[in-house]
């Protein structure tokens, strides 16, 4: 294993200068840093320019399948946790039409963990809520799952994830 | 001087110390002088030992305020309209009661630094006489974190296992053995979450695509048979709620508007009947609709389903309704229509034959200072008996014995 490993070290330097070979790695890690978020961040950069309405209240077009308190009251934003919280890599997802263009959004709504709930802007959008055998679908669970903190819900964000295919 | 006084000021001292001595000694031993009060007590006290159990008990699933790390399990007797007592669960308990009625069993969930740290569950043990905790089972820490229901946790009928409903949120459900109180299993249920025993060793669960799980199980907690039924309702168009109204072997799924979709649990997998609608044409065009938290239950003596109704638009399947329409199962028919002093949200009918209504008030818990919820009574007949009133939490789950 290592003589072979030696022999595609050797081959690769000899075709390759040491510049190139990191300006390659350099392009590919930045490539694979952007991919998976150009479609989500060509919709947010779209969509924040002409976003109405007070992210401070729960008549804000992204909460239409909210259950919980808005970050944006507790320290955080529309889509960022309260500092010391702990964002969790799962949350349910609602469709909400966005007020200016009338497009149906996918909005992801991820909660903050490991804090007791802010307690502020409790808002209960319900849209598309659909019981548990949805799972994905519905706000009724704690979506802590895959937080190594505990399961204490700060307060919950809402994240734009683009237009609806 | 100072020298000539010491003598005299030293047994002025010794003086005072004798005296105070020997005024300390004389302190009257009225309780509300001593500290720590230990005498014995001048009239009865006690700590109250529960009644026998009753067909009119209620118990009442109520996460408390914020987070529900702590979650109340009221003990409720109808015909009093009384508090029995209480116990305090940890993270969304759930609570069930043994067949032969002697344990309560609560599913809780700790964390070991209050909001954070490393995740315990168990399910804990109380003794139905006393409400005191008598032991515990540690869980695999998986279980279902979710407003609580009547699906999460349960005795089989014999007594000898208790199903914990899990959500990683991969699904499936820890059985345990109640003669040694160990974790014998786990049965993976995927797509398919929570659980309704049907059989000695049978449950079925409600999946992701409409259709219906019907799993066999052993002692060991091993599956010995798995079987689907064909999906019975759509849940893009008109989705049921995950709690049915059972009445003997048929389950009644309700949709958020208002259509009845029967499912015959005693046939492996479960077989649907005829859909009906709750609602006429009229009723639908004037937005009547179900709504709540647990908003209808089965009453298997009688035949009726009784159900929190509403007027409102889409998506409002969780407000609470003034009005309880009663139907009949076996021909659709509405025989009753009552109206609450207070909109509920949640509905629990007894089992008996002179049953009693429950029905639980909402109350918002993501607030700080969430009003507190109150408990009405009513007889079958409708007529209001009483309430209980600053009640604690969210009333997500109601059930009986």
């Amino acid at each position: 294993m290592d003589a072979l490993v030696e022999q595609l070290a050797r081959n690769l330097a000899q075709r390759t200068s040491r510049r190139r070979l990191l300006g390659l790695l350099g392009k590919a890690l930045l490539g694979g840093m952007a991919l998976p978020l150009l479609p989500v961040a060509r919709v947010r950069s779209a969509a924040a320019a002409q976003e109405p309405g007070d992210p401070m209240t729960c008549d804000y077009w992204r909460y239409c399948g909210f259950d919980g308190n808005l970050c944006s009251c507790c320290g955080g934003g529309i889509t960022d946790c309260p500092p010391g919280s702990v964002m969790s890599p799962t949350g349910w997802v609602g469709t909400c039409k966005h007020p200016v263009d009338g497009k149906d959004y996918i909005i992801a709504y991820r909660d903050c963990c490991g804090k007791e709930l802010c307690g502020r802007c409790a808002c209960h959008g319900d849209k598309g809520d659909i019981p548990i055998y949805r799972t994905q679908l519905d706000n009724e669970v704690l979506w802590c799952f895959g937080v190594k903190s505990g399961w204490a819900v700060n307060c919950t964000t809402a994240v734009n994830l683009g237009a609806k295919m | 001087m100072l020298n000539c006084l010491r003598p005299r000021t030293l047994l002025l001292a010794l003086l005072f110390l004798v005296g105070a001595a020997a005024a300390f000694a004389q302190v009257p031993t009225s309780p509300s002088t001593q500290f720590p009060y230990t005498g014995p007590p001048t009239e009865g006290v006690s700590v109250l030992k529960m009644p026998a159990p009753g067909r009119h008990w209620a118990f009442i699933m109520a996460p408390l305020y914020g987070n529900f790390l702590v979650s109340q399990i009221y003990v409720i007797d109808g015909d009093s309209a009384k508090i029995l007592g209480m116990m305090t669960g940890g993270l969304l308990s759930t609570a069930a009661v043994s067949p032969d009625r002697s344990r309560i069993y609560v599913a809780d969930t700790f964390f070991s630094r209050g909001t954070r740290g490393a995740r315990t569950d168990v399910v804990t043990i109380y003794d139905t006489k006393t409400l005191a905790p008598t032991g515990e089972v540690v869980i695999p820490p998986r279980r279902l974190l979710a407003a609580p229901d009547n699906l999460q946790l349960k005795a089989t009928s014999d007594g000898r296992l208790l199903l914990v409903a899990n959500m990683t949120p991969a699904t499936s459900v820890t059985v345990i053995d109640t003669a040694g109180d160990k974790v014998v299993g786990e049965i993976p249920t995927p797509g398919c979450p929570e659980f309704q025993l049907v059989g000695a060793r049978r449950f079925v669960s409600l999946c992701g695509d409409g259709a219906m799980l019907s799993v066999g199980f052993d002692d060991a907690g091993k599956v010995r048979s798995e079987k689907r039924s064909k999906p019975f309702f759509d849940p893009e168009k008109d989705p049921v709620y995950a709690y049915p109204a059972i009445i003997g072997t048929e389950n009644y799924y309700v949709t958020y508007h208002g259509m009845v979709h029967p499912m015959d649990v005693a046939s492996d997998p479960p077989v649907a009947g005829a859909s009906w609608s709750l609602v006429s044409d009229q009723e639908k065009a004037q937005g009547w609709r179900p709504g709540g938290a647990q908003p209808f239950w089965g009453h298997s003596a009688s035949g009726l389903i009784y159900i929190l109704m509403h007027q409102g638009g889409e998506w409002t399947h969780k407000q609470p309704g003034a009005e309880v329409w009663v139907f009949r199962a076996k021909d659709h028919r509405r025989v009753q229509r009552l109206t609450l002093p207070e909109a509920a949200s949640s509905i629990y009918v007894s089992s008996d034959k002179q049953p009693l209504i429950f029905a639980a008030t909402p109350t918002d818990v993501l607030q700080f200072g969430a009003k507190p919820f109150t408990l009405q009574v009513l007889a079958a007949d409708g007529r209001y008996l009483g309430k209980i009133d600053q009640l604690g939490g969210f009333p997500a789950a109601i059930f009986g014995l």
